[in-house]
């Protein structure tokens, strides 16, 4: 009877305990999603463009997408640039990380340790600390202002080394004596990093891709001090801030939410694409286990 | 098929540690050699250093006339197996045989024409004839995480298999196998080696192994050769007290005791009995005019049997523990005077009574005759009936016979009486050197 009595109160006890938890985290799901919701919903208001208190559109429809491809409009211009930054980036970023995730893990050179500490020590800024500096040596070269999307490339593949870490605590737990069979086969390191290493790496890989494809496309600090205000340069956040001004605000606030909806679904499909490698473990069997 | 020389190979790591000193070997062509020893020995370090994957810091590998020391490992024309298998696991077992072959672009000449590499044809034949040799047809098209240890093991081998090597190099291929499956493939090995008919360079930690693979056993400790011969030579005549407890399983009793010459007759007085030591070793001893001194005495367990009470050179013991193996008994038992010994008893010979006698407390009379003995010198725990010099002491000799040679060199300038005399002290000490290179 006791230990009936004693189990009763367990489960009731455990039902508050759920109870409590999910009404908190209810909530803060709800604080965490309204933007997202009330950005969807202002959208598609086509009864007023500027800045509303209703959180319902008056009227419905899809002129503020429209305006966004229509003509009088930047809108494609600064999709298109950010589109090729981060596509640049994706592919360079992701090459640069993985050789140095290698490098770092297999091979042993006088200098690898104070190199790592160097590294680890730098990551400890924040970028933005040589945003000045950055700017005058891009303006120095021309590759500010309309010629802003080389530049901002270049920014952001210059320290992309420094962002292996995750990549070498991956490859770390890859056993040694895989690399070492290939190179009993026959491998030289170049394949044995392409046939053996990388295909091993998939969910690591996806990660980083997705990581450093992010990184530039939701960029708006570098991006906005290196377009200054052109035109051709922007990415589309420093273009969609533009609409923020006091003067535009008015008159574009609606087409800032529709950009900012199209803004999202390239990350979406990106993401909803990979994750089914992202979570796949590849590499049981490899060795004893 | 090729001679392996390993010529005063050393490999010292970064902080001067040297792991291997001065190993010096002659691996003849199509000859099975086992690098047997405790774990951080230096025999796996010896492997890879043949292999490649480990820098020589000293001294030159020569494959088959070829010194080795600056070519890639792909350039040694080497298999090796691995012993946590190694396989790529996202390839199919196929691949992972194939893998070898299709990285090969080598030109060569197959039916009177060039060709770069193999056709895929070839890599099938080649494939899927190692697959029937190692019974894994049926899984070619399976991931390595579908296989069992022992089936991976053998993909393994097959990978090793499949390319035309010279040396085949085995690092504990069977170390991570349970005990059953490690005996069965401990069998498949030596079929295998009889197919492929190679040069083998085998590593293990298991004497066992090592008994039954090996045409020769390298006997390894901290880096230094302890001895080199065939399984039965270091079963029966090992030059020191290392081999002879490393080699066979129960390790050998010892006791440290006197060996005593009275008249044409050698004694030994072990756990206070004096023993007779007669036949062959009594013959070796007298032919080395060995006098009367203290001896480290071993005796292997399987040489010790039961005796009756009073028997000539009976020895009273008393069990402490009793383990029942199946067809033997391991006794663990102590003479009077404390001296802890272990002692194998087959169980077939035994009846019912002396079964029952065989337990924990009980006295028990045993005796081991004079041909089961072995004399080890208690300082340098060299086999008293063994000539060859292996281990520290024989590398300190070659280091003094080098620098005295050094000296020679130097001393050639001046008059040149001196320098013969010195060539003469030299001549004897120089024999180890050439023991470890040619045994």
């Amino acid at each position: 009877m006791a230990a009936e009595k004693h189990s009763m109160s367990m489960s009731k006890k455990k039902t508050i305990v759920n109870t409590v938890s999910y009404i908190v985290l209810g909530l803060i799901s709800v604080i965490w999603i309204l933007p997202f919701v009330f950005l969807l919903l202002k959208s598609f208001d086509i009864g007023n463009t500027g800045v509303t208190k209703n959180f319902i559109p008056s009227a419905w429809g899809f002129d503020n997408y429209a305006y966004l491809f229509s003509s009088d409009c930047n809108f494609l211009q600064w999709y298109f640039n950010t589109f090729i930054i981060a596509l640049f980036v994706c592919v360079i970023q992701t090459v640069m990380q993985f050789m140095m995730a290698y490098t770092l893990s297999r091979f042993r050179f006088k200098l690898r340790k104070p190199l790592m500490n160097i590294m680890l020590v730098l990551g400890m800024f924040p970028g933005f600390l040589t945003m000045i500096v950055l700017y005058q040596i891009l303006k120095t070269i021309g590759l500010t202002g309309d010629n802003a999307v080389p530049g901002l490339i270049l920014v952001y593949v210059a320290s992309s080394g420094m962002g292996y870490y995750v990549i070498k605590g991956f490859l770390d737990t890859l056993p040694k004596s895989l690399d070492e069979a290939a190179l009993v086969d026959g491998a030289n390191r170049m394949q044995i990093f392409i046939k053996v290493i990388i295909p091993l790496c998939k969910p690591i890989l996806i990660y980083t891709v997705l990581t450093s494809f992010m990184g530039p496309w939701g960029d708006f600090v570098f991006a906005y001090t290196v377009s200054l205000g052109s035109q051709a340069g922007m990415n589309v956040a420093a273009g969609l801030n533009s609409w923020l001004s006091p003067a535009n605000i008015g008159s574009h606030f609606t087409h800032f939410c529709a950009g900012g909806v199209i803004v999202a679904i390239p990350v979406m499909i990106l993401f909803l694409f990979l994750q089914k490698y992202y979570v796949e473990g590849v590499t049981g069997g490899a060795v004893k286990g | 098929m090729a001679r392996v020389v390993l010529k005063d190979v050393k490999k010292i790591y970064p902080g001067n540690v040297e792991v291997v000193h001065k190993f010096n070997l002659d691996i003849k062509d199509k000859e099975f050699i086992v690098f047997v020893g405790p774990s951080g020995c230096g025999k796996s370090t010896t492997l890879r250093m043949v292999a490649g994957l480990e820098e020589i810091s000293a001294g030159t590998v020569e494959i088959d006339g070829e010194v080795v020391n600056d070519l890639q490992p792909k350039d040694r024309h080497i298999s090796m197996v691995f012993q946590n298998y190694a396989l790529y696991p996202h390839l199919t077992v196929y691949e992972n045989m194939a893998f070898p072959l299709r990285l090969d672009k080598k030109v060569r000449v197959v039916d009177g024409k060039e060709q770069k590499g193999y056709t895929n044809d070839q890599i099938y034949e080649r494939v899927t004839s190692a697959a029937k040799v190692l019974g894994i047809t049926q899984y070619l098209t399976r991931k390595p995480k579908a296989l069992s240890g022992g089936q991976r093991q053998r993909v393994a081998i097959g990978r090793a298999m499949v390319k035309d090597c010279k040396v085949f190099l085995m690092d504990e291929p069977l170390s991570n196998l349970d005990a059953k499956l490690r005996n069965q493939m401990r069998a498949e090995i030596i079929l295998l080696r009889k197919r492929i008919n190679t040069t083998f360079i085998y590593v293990t930690h298991d004497q066992t192994e090592a008994m039954t693979l090996g045409d020769r056993i390298v006997c390894l400790k901290d880096g230094y050769i302890m001895q080199v011969g065939s399984p039965s030579e270091l079963f029966d005549m090992p030059a020191n007290l290392f081999v002879a407890q490393f080699i066979g399983a129960p390790m050998m009793n010892t006791a440290e005791c006197e060996l005593l010459k009275e008249g044409a007759k050698y004694y030994v007085n072990p756990f206070g009995h004096k023993l007779v030591v007669d036949g062959d070793k009594a013959k070796a001893l007298k032919d080395r005019g060995i006098e009367s001194r203290k001896i480290i005495l071993g005796v292997r367990p399987e040489h010790i049997q039961l005796a009756k009470k009073g028997s000539a050179n009976s020895i009273p013991v008393e069990i402490l523990v009793n383990e029942m193996m199946g067809s033997e008994y391991h006794l663990h038992v102590q003479t009077e005077d404390g001296t802890k010994l272990v002692v194998r008893i087959p169980t077939i010979n035994l009846s019912e009574e002396e079964r029952k006698e065989m337990v924990m407390g009980s006295k028990i009379n045993i005796v081991f005759e004079g041909k089961a003995m072995h004399f080890f010198d208690p300082e340098n725990e060299r086999n008293l009936l063994v000539d060859e010099i292996y281990g520290p002491e024989a590398m300190q000799l070659e280091l003094e016979a080098e620098a005295k040679a050094k000296a020679n060199a130097e001393a050639n300038e001046v008059p040149e009486e001196p320098a013969k005399e010195e060539v003469k002290a030299e001549e004897p000490i120089e024999e180890p050197k050439e023991d470890i290179a040619e045994k």
